[in-house]
């Protein structure tokens, strides 16, 4: 099928919307969906284009949906999304070379409007594919005969285009100056689910459902423990309502910015409301990135928390160890529920009154490991902890940690709820691991005085062990587990690289570019002395590029090589070639010359005519007779031999 | 001084380069990502800016290089009337076996607009290739040949690289044949026949003249030519003749020179449409009669020389 230029447009848009469809805006790639639809309905019908009405409906349709959407124009994405429904309208207005050319810069447009929300590779290679796309599409308008004739070949141009700006790019990339315009934004979530500052049944196991990836960590120092020791703290809660818990105000503290030792190194994917999960235990947190730093505060119990949801992929480090902070001796505010006990809970209880706290919390453990509770995300329906406790039995993490924290409090005894994530999908490399929505999880910690710290206890791993050892993903799915361990291992390999090269942008800002330059001796370079060597560089790999383009010889059939040969001779022999000489008259030029050049000439000359415009065939032998032919000229003089 | 000055520095052959419109957008469309990166702090927005600056580049490169080596030589100009096509034929050569693509030839001239000229090709085999291109003649006259442009936007459009030639040598426009005047015949000449020719029925060689350019290929005696392989014409074709004397008719409408002359080429025009002898009287003396293409070239010529009001 041939395709004009508008059908080759309709494709490309299309091709445009798909991460629209996966990160969003996904409403408006649907209604662009609706627009290109309807193009499409004109094109393949040949109908006339709507008339101007209709296009101002459209716009109005385009201004009215953003307004609904966001209740404002500002912002990236309402900026994204009228991209977006841009390109739908555009496409009605293609009349000439410059419009289809003005949609293509459209579409890298929108390309641009989706990174400001995912720098994955998996963005990174769909930039690539579309910027060659695009650039094919650039092609076959500027060349329209040709794009009608091999779409293969005007791929391969735009990717050996591609590949030619490479150098440029990557020059530019490490040397071109970093520079800050000022006009940071500092916008909304992207609205995923996550870890809150209140827990109540349900709000994890919602969150337990999700395979979204939320982190990734690299133990850069030491040996990543096992599956079931890794616990990444996000929110404390210390408000107590039975099984419903909340957090305090507080008062959070400013995060000080001298760099920890770096042994855990974590990308945290945005938007996942807003704390930065450390591994319990550490001591500190470093996050280079200078401009987010103001926003983080770090608060009791080793929390670090955002002002505002991130907007895009953080990096950070985390100390490993113990926090000396955390053996202060906890307030009343760890003992205080707002309900008293029920007098069966009380019942319950009294066999641990006046124990030992270290005491009291084992014996509650091996309560729930022996008392006939089961962990399930799907538990009979009763929102009390006395249901849970003494009726349902069932119940996940949320349960578990908000009963045991209560009936700790009613002993007495400091605790607290801690919400974050457990375990996480180790990859093929030994000290990487992807921790995702399903991974999301609630434990317990109380106040041991004898010690004078915090304990961690998890009364779910009582319960069910399983779930710590396996993941929950896989406790869940036992069925699946056998062939989808390897599947979960392959995708934490792909997180990995992606973590890489995600980590690589992240990281690649002024700061190390300096560092970057100075391993090239390029002490403080300054600006100015920056863009004067990448303009040398422009200018030398121009100069290269050049060249090789001139030196790159085009094939020639073997027959118009001979031809060219055999006039070089008769120009030797100062024959002048005028512009319409066909080979006879070149031949009766040499003729002129004498027979005795004539007769060696034509005997070259003459098979090349019949191959040229006779279409006839020679064999490869007769190929290199006549290769021969025209070589034993050279050896002719002008002069006619004397007998 | 300032043609002079244009000639020195807008040598002929040189290849100059520009972006296009649609370089500079693109060109503004990299900027603004790499100013967008800044702002959002975001290397991959970077990248794509970067890339598409790259690609600037590179294109920059292709496209000069694309007319590299490629040289265009003036062949033949058409003579044509006032307002009509003109056509133009150049040979394109270039030395090396190199693919070139997208060249296209105009002039560069206001007043001497292309209005047909097609994008070319050349393989590494091709050498040499003949092209055409037509341009609308402006004015009547005797003017030198318009500048003419090969240039290409090859292979994105992002860039228009461009070499100028300035053809050497003049072109005749003839007035627009326009004009409802009636010019009657000369009564006495009707039937008058060349000397030498013989008015003989037709069928024998003895009817036929040796062919002269201009005859109409309706003259032409084809069957002896497919005979023979000679080119003859047959002497009495057209019948009844006609003899025009064209008189100077600017001397009688000096207020309406342009299109006194106009009137005169229109009669021109008709009487070699009548295969009619005719004969033009001008300021300087008579163009004696005649008949065919030939003699209504001289006499056009003639009329497009003319000096006087316009």
């Amino acid at each position: 099928m041939t395709l004009n230029p508008t059908r080759r447009l309709l494709l490309l848009v299309l091709f445009n919307l798909i991460p629209g469809f996966i990160l969003g805006p996904v409403w408006a790639a649907l209604l662009c969906t609706l627009f290109l639809a309807y193009r499409a309905w004109i094109e393949f019908s040949d109908l006339p284009m709507p008339p101007k009405p209709v296009l101002w409906v459209m716009q109005f349709v385009v201004i009215a949906s953003v307004w609904y959407n966001y209740r404002t124009f500002m912002g990236d994405q309402p900026a994204g999304s009228i991209l977006i429904l841009l390109l739908g309208v555009k496409i009605f207005e293609t009349w000439i070379k410059g419009d289809f050319f003005f949609s293509g810069l459209l579409c890298l447009l929108v390309l641009m409007s989706y990174m400001l929300n995912t720098q994955s590779l998996a963005m990174t290679a769909f930039l690539l594919i579309d910027v060659t796309l695009v650039l094919s599409y650039f092609y076959t308008l500027e060349n329209e005969a040709s794009a009608k004739v091999n779409w293969k070949q005007i791929l391969w141009k735009a990717s050996s285009l591609v590949l030619k700006a490479s150098p440029i790019l990557i020059l530019m990339f490490f040397v071109f100056p970093r520079f800050s315009t000022g006009l940071g934004t500092a916008n909304s979530s992207v609205g995923k689910m996550g870890i809150s500052d209140q827990m109540r049944p349900g709000a994890i196991s919602q969150l337990m459902a999700s395979d979204e990836l939320v982190f990734r960590a690299t133990f850069l120092k030491g040996e990543m423990p096992s599956s079931n020791g890794l616990y990444w703290r996000g929110a404390v809660l210390d408000i107590s309502d039975g099984l419903n818990w909340s957090r305090s105000p507080g008062i959070a503290r400013r995060v000080p910015g001298r760099p920890v030792s770096q042994d855990v190194e974590v990308y945290l994917e945005p938007g996942f409301e807003r704390f930065l999960f450390v591994l319990d235990p550490s001591k500190g947190l470093f996050f280079p990135n200078e401009a987010s730093v103001a926003g983080i505060g770090e608060r009791e119990g080793g929390i670090y928390q955002m002002q505002q949801p991130m907007r895009q992929r953080e990096r950070y480090f985390i100390e490993r160890g113990e926090d000396a902070e955390e053996h202060a001796v906890p307030s009343a505010l760890f003992v205080r529920m707002k309900y008293d006990a029920s007098p069966r809970m009380n019942q319950f209880l009294s066999a641990y009154r006046g124990k030992a706290p270290n005491q009291a919390v084992q014996q509650i453990l091996d309560h729930f490991r022996t008392g006939g509770y089961v962990y399930t995300l799907q538990p009979p329906a009763g929102a009390g902890i006395d249901d849970f406790m003494f009726k349902n039995r069932a119940g996940f993490c949320e349960h578990y940690a908000g009963a045991l924290a209560s009936m700790l409090r009613y002993l007495k005894i400091p605790a607290r709820v801690v919400v974050g994530f457990q375990g996480g999908t180790p990859s093929f490399l030994e000290n990487f691991i992807s921790v995702r929505g399903h991974d999301a999880h609630a434990w317990v910690e109380y106040y041991d005085a004898g010690a004078g710290r915090w304990r961690r206890i998890d009364p779910t791993a009582q319960v069910a062990p399983a779930r710590l050892a396996l993941g929950s993903e896989n406790y869940l799915n036992p069925a699946k587990s056998s062939w989808m361990t390897g599947y979960f291992r392959v995708r934490a390999f792909f997180d990995e690289v992606d973590s890489q090269w995600t980590g690589f942008l992240l990281r690649y800002d002024l700061t190390q570019q300096k560092e970057f330059l100075q391993r090239f001796g390029m002490e403080s370079v300054p600006y100015h002395a920056l863009i004067a060597f990448l303009i040398l560089g422009l200018v030398l790999f121009a100069a290269v590029l050049y060249f090789f383009e001139a030196r790159k010889r085009q094939p020639l059939p073997w027959d118009e090589k001979l031809y060219r040969r055999l006039l070089k001779q008769a120009e030797g022999w100062g024959i002048a070639r005028a512009p319409g000489d066909g080979p006879l008259t070149i031949n009766a030029k040499v003729a002129a010359l004498g027979a005795h050049l004539q007769g060696p000439f034509a005997e070259a000359l003459e098979p090349l005519i019949l191959v040229r415009f006779g279409g006839r065939e020679l064999s490869k032998e007769m190929q290199t007779t006549l290769r021969q032919r025209v070589k034993a000229l050279r050896k002719l003089s002008i002069k006619p031999p004397v007998h | 001084m300032w043609r002079d000055l244009e000639r020195r520095i807008l040598r002929e052959n040189n290849i100059f380069i520009l972006p296009s419109y649609r370089g500079f957008l693109f060109l503004g469309l990299a900027m603004v990502m790499i100013i967008v990166a800044a702002t959002y702090n975001n290397n991959l927005i970077f990248i794509l800016g970067a890339f598409l600056f790259s690609t600037f580049v590179v294109v920059l490169l292709q496209t000069h290089y694309n007319l590299k080596g490629v040289r265009l030589r003036f062949v033949s100009i058409e003579e044509g009337f006032e307002g009509g096509e003109l056509f133009m034929a150049f040979d394109l050569t270039q030395k090396r076996a190199r693919f070139k693509a997208g060249l296209e030839v105009r002039t560069r001239s206001k007043t001497w607009k292309t209005i047909g000229s097609e994008k070319q090709t050349m393989l590494p085999t091709e050498q040499a290739k003949p092209v055409r291109i037509s341009v609308r003649a402006f004015k009547r006259g005797v003017h030198p040949l318009p500048q003419v442009i090969l240039e290409t936007f090859y292979p994105l459009g992002l860039f228009r690289a461009w070499k100028i030639y300035r053809p050497q040598g003049e072109v005749t426009v003839y007035p627009r044949a326009e004009g409802d005047l009636e010019l009657t015949p000369q009564p006495e000449t009707a039937g008058v026949r060349e000397e030498g020719y013989k008015p003989a029925p037709e069928g024998d060689l003895g009817e036929l003249r040796g062919y002269r350019q201009g005859d109409s290929f309706h003259q032409v005696a084809w069957k002896h030519f497919a005979r023979t392989g000679k080119m003859h014409s047959r002497a009495n074709w057209g019948g009844e003749e006609r003899h025009y004397a064209i008189p100077w008719l600017p001397a009688q409408r000096p207020q309406d020179f342009e299109e006194a002359l106009r009137q005169m080429s229109a009669w021109i025009e008709r009487a070699v449409r009548e295969q009619a002898r005719f004969e033009m009287s001008t300021p300087h003396g008579r163009i004696g009669a005649g008949r065919g293409t030939d003699h209504a070239r001289q006499c056009l010529r003639a009329l497009a020389r003319a000096q006087g009001q316009s």
